[in-house]
């Protein structure tokens, strides 16, 4: 079962320095397509790639090209990666040090919005940066998705 | 006093009229993302969940039928 709303709630809760991108983002901004994973720009430093590990330690996160090995973060590991890509018992989670067209966490930081949730405040990419990631990647199911964005923002701007 | 008009009853939509409301340019079905505008962005998180999960369920369901004939 996917629980992507619970992998949200446990970054919020373990104080993950994170901005959700991606889908997941767009289908909060209001988009129709569904997703199975959660993007989130993270700031790729020690500390804060323990805290996702603290996040999921109980819900065995692997790499999810090589799933035969469990997320242990160290040293070198972070020396060593720019993305993380993991596979947890509830769901996917791709953690990005940087997102196209927009920048790394800092620049991306900068055009987030703060939603107040239930489970506490998430922050999430705002529309016009995720057209232009979107845009960026080019690729045929992003180029959808950029058409509902648009389309969403000419509803929401009425 | 007149007497009032026999009242009409309402005449039945056409299937154009019935019809959601769709981009012409790009084929989005504008009303999905008006009925996700009306929720709450919590609530959008927990429907993609439940929409991939019966999508699961179903295609899983789909599988063993497969595997049974």
């Amino acid at each position: 079962m996917q629980h992507l709303n619970q992998l949200l709630e446990r970054l919020i809760k373990a104080e993950v320095e994170f901005v959700l991108v991606g889908g997941l983002a767009a289908a909060i901004h209001g988009s129709s397509l569904n997703t199975r994973d959660v993007d989130v720009c993270c700031r790729f430093t020690e500390g804060n790639l323990k805290r996702i590990q603290a996040a999921f330690h109980d819900l065995h996160p692997v790499h999810r090209a090589r799933p035969d090995i469990a997320l242990n973060v160290t040293p070198e590991l972070c020396a060593g990666l720019r993305n993380l890509y993991l596979k947890t018992d509830i769901g996917i989670v791709d953690c990005l040090g940087e997102v196209l067209a927009i920048g790394g966490y800092d620049e991306v930081l900068g055009h987030s919005i703060i939603l107040e949730l239930p489970v506490g405040s998430l922050r999430i990419l705002d529309v016009d940066a995720l057209i232009k990631a979107k845009e960026a990647m080019g690729r045929p199911h992003d180029l959808i998705t950029v058409q509902h964005l648009r389309a969403l923002k000419t509803r929401t701007s009425r | 006093m007149t007497a009032a008009p026999p009242s009409q009853p309402p005449s039945f939509p056409s299937e154009v009229e019935l019809r959601p409301e769709i981009d012409s340019e790009t084929g989005i079905d504008l009303s999905l993302i008006e009925e996700n505008l009306k929720l709450t962005p919590w609530e959008r998180i927990l429907a993609n969940d439940d929409t991939i999960n019966f999508i699961d369920a179903a295609r899983a369901s789909l599988q063993k039928r497969h595997a049974a004939s």
